[in-house]
């Protein structure tokens, strides 16, 4: 529990920092005046990045840390894998394939009877749109097929093909149809802006509590999927209702900030080392906590540069990630 | 006794115009270039050697050629380098950039065949492979050889790309490829100048050197016209994704904004490519920007509406409360086919958007107000 409220802390104060520091230098009093609402003689153009810009880039960087890091632990249980993470079952590749179908294909916007979507909210609707139909797609064998092993390659195998269909989709697209969804594939906390911020907020704050209500079967999952059934668990409702709210979590942030690699891998196990037990009681908050601190300090480190650039968010989220993972192994292979 | 022989060697080597690549510029009459600095060329006794400089690595040589004349025989002794019989006659072009060059020189009729056909603008291009005159080879990148084997082109344009490893089995086939370095040139009259060379090899010289000899003029002329005019802040282009990427202010772009008489915010930037901002940056940098001029692609005009569904952002620029957005549609222009070797139409409309008083008659040729 003291790790879980240290954790908390930590969150709070790295969310301070991710205001507080970005690719231009806004002196500390301004943005503390600026968040307290005194705006007077104040840059508008400061004003709009601190609230506008920076304040939802930090919210966005805890609810996806948290969101990717749990749905990751979430299939890491239920699969007993500890490769599993939210790309596996192609949810995220099915989000990549409908935003090149709409990059690449449509030309940026999508028209469906008399609602004609384009821009960034095209993008978002065909993340999730994407992503969904996959989870669908796995939804449908999971009642078909009873293993758990066979339910993954089914989803390896949909990730493939939608990657496949991506690869045709970039080598026939124009330039700057793949330089777009090149950036779209390298992730950003950014995309959220205030205005999205109650619907991505939202969905990913009802499905984190709908994972929070899973730690008890997650728990008997963990002595095996006999065990579980004894127990009275439902192993395959258990596992749909798993499906549905990590592809939720998936999708959700797949949409909005590009599939972000390595957080929901990683963090599970850091969290179970660090933590050293396996109840999800603790384990699945903490995961979560950790996961918002990982994505806020990559978020922190993409702005490093200062003036002259930014770095992919998908460049740094492993660059920190491999180190700690194996230097946690190594502490604590004993 | 022997001293004075390798001397004389020596000598004769240095003048026989050629065999080494520094000696090369000793014997024979070097073409002189104003701008361009990655091309050398020489003219000797019955050929001329062209030596391309590398455009990535320090005083290293990308290609040599020997240009001979096709009518007559060639000689004995040449020196190191890609033999080129001249004017080429059936060539095969990857981009779409020398395309329309081929065209402004009127050599249409020497294209046997094109890569990456979807990319081409040029009209006769498209027209061409409807009738079966010009042979598509494929994507640029992986061409289909055995077209391109069965068309027996005598030479092969593509732009060279830093440290892309060769152009894999484009190599093996024995059909000389002329590297369009042209682009990695630092100034914009400098890429133009490559037209003198295009010339050479398509017979067509003096076309050529009347063209850039327009270019050069108008250029200069409308650079002048801004001199002493107040400089309006500039921001351009607009955010992809997350990031915004910037031209450098040794870039094309960049350079040709200075020349058309523009604040630019990133002028003091030694970068000759484009350097990635996030948003907040660029907002800082060019927020108060007097005017924004960008690039985007797209089957219709780019309208503020659509601006603002991509990035709510865009509403803390000046320029756009202004109602001082131009776009160019690249897609629908032909911006990237004609500004490399005709800098000047490009630069008029920049100063037709930033002093529309010094050129009140031009109409805008790639830039459109954004309404």
């Amino acid at each position: 529990m003291k790790k879980c409220l240290f954790l908390a802390v930590l969150v709070i104060v790295l969310m301070v920092v991710n205001i507080l520091v970005g690719s231009i230098y806004i002196p500390a009093s301004d943005v503390m005046s600026i968040l307290a609402g005194h705006t007077e003689g104040i840059r508008p153009s400061w004003q709009y990045i601190v609230l506008q810009s920076r304040l939802p880039q930090a919210i966005t960087a805890v609810l996806a840390g948290g969101a990717l890091a749990a749905s990751g632990l979430m299939l890491q249980t239920a699969f007993r894998n500890p490769l599993a993470d939210p790309g596996i079952f192609g949810i995220s590749s099915g989000a990549g394939l409908g935003v090149a179908l709409v990059m690449l294909f449509l030309g940026g916007s999508i028209t469906a009877g008399t609602v004609a979507l384009s821009g960034f909210v095209a993008i978002l609707a065909a993340a999730f749109i994407g992503a969904m139909a996959v989870m669908l797609v796995i939804f449908f064998f999971s009642g078909l097929v009873r293993s758990s092993v066979m339910l993954l390659i089914v989803g390896i195998m949909i990730g493939y093909v939608s990657s496949s269909a991506v690869t045709l989709l970039n080598f026939f697209a124009t330039d700057e149809g793949v330089k777009s969804y090149v950036v779209w594939g390298m992730g950003s906390f950014s995309g959220v802006s205030m205005r999205m911020m109650p619907v991505f907020a939202g969905v990913t704050l009802v499905s984190l509590i709908f994972a929070l209500l899973l730690i008890k079967p997650l728990n008997a999952l963990m002595l095996g999927e006999r065990y579980a059934e004894n127990l009275g668990v439902h192993v395959i409702r258990v596992r749909n209702w798993l499906l549905i709210v990590t592809g939720m979590l998936t999708a959700v942030v797949t949409a909005f900030c590009g599939p972000i690699a390595f957080i929901g891998l990683a963090v599970p196990h850091v969290a179970r080392m660090l933590l050293t037990t396996d109840n999800h009681r603790t384990l699945l908050p903490a995961t979560i906590l950790m996961g918002s601190v990982t994505a806020l300090v990559c978020n922190l480190l993409c702005v490093l540069p200062g003036e002259s650039g930014v770095i992919p968010l998908n460049a740094v989220t492993p660059l920190l990630g491999a180190p700690v993972i194996i230097y946690v192994i190594l502490k604590f292979r004993s | 006794m022997r001293l004075s022989s390798i001397l004389l060697l020596f000598a004769v080597l240095l003048s026989s115009c050629g065999g080494q690549i520094q000696s090369s510029a000793d014997g024979g009459d070097t073409v002189r270039f104003q701008y361009a600095k990655l091309l050398n060329l020489v003219r000797c006794q019955g050929y001329t050697v062209a030596t391309i400089t590398h455009p990535w690595r320090q005083d290293a040589v990308l290609h040599q050629y020997v240009l001979v004349p096709a009518d007559s025989a060639l000689p004995e002794t040449l020196p190191e380098g890609t033999v080129l019989r001249t004017p080429l006659r059936r060539s095969v072009i990857f981009t779409t950039v020398h395309c329309s060059l081929l065209s402004m020189l009127h050599r249409e009729q020497h294209v046997a065949g094109v890569a990456d056909l979807k990319y081409i603008k040029a009209q006769y291009v498209q027209e061409g492979v409807r009738k079966g005159n010009i042979v598509d080879c494929g994507d640029g990148m992986s061409p289909v050889i055995e077209k391109i084997i069965d068309i027996h082109p005598d030479a092969l344009l593509l732009s060279p790309f830093e440290n892309s490893g060769g152009y894999g089995q484009l190599e093996e086939i024995d059909i000389p490829i002329i590297e369009c370095a042209e682009y990695m040139e630092s100034s914009p009259l400098g890429r133009a100048e490559w037209v003198r060379f295009y010339g050479m090899l398509y017979g067509c010289e003096r076309e050529a050197d009347s063209l850039f000899a327009v270019v050069d003029s108008s250029y200069n002329a409308l650079k002048k016209l801004t001199a002493n005019s107040q400089k309006p802040k500039t921001n351009i282009d607009k955010i992809t994704g997350s990031v915004w990427y910037v031209p450098g202010g040794r870039s094309t772009i960049g350079q040709m904004l200075a020349d058309a008489g523009a604040d630019y915010p990133w002028a003091q930037d030694e970068h000759s490519g484009s350097v990635a901002l996030p948003f907040e940056t660029v907002l800082e940098r060019a927020g108060e920007c007097d005017v924004w001029l960008l690039r985007y692609s797209g089957q219709q005009s780019l309208t503020r509406q659509q601006l603002l569904s991509e990035h709510r952002g865009y509403h803390q620029f000046r320029a756009f409360n202004n109602r001082q957005v131009y776009g160019c549609n690249v897609e629908q222009s032909l911006f990237y086919e004609e500004s490399p070797f005709r800098p000047d139409l490009l630069l008029s409309d920049f100063i037709r958007i930033l002093h529309p008083d010094a050129l009140p008659h031009h109409e805008l040729r790639y830039y459109h107000l954004v309404e």
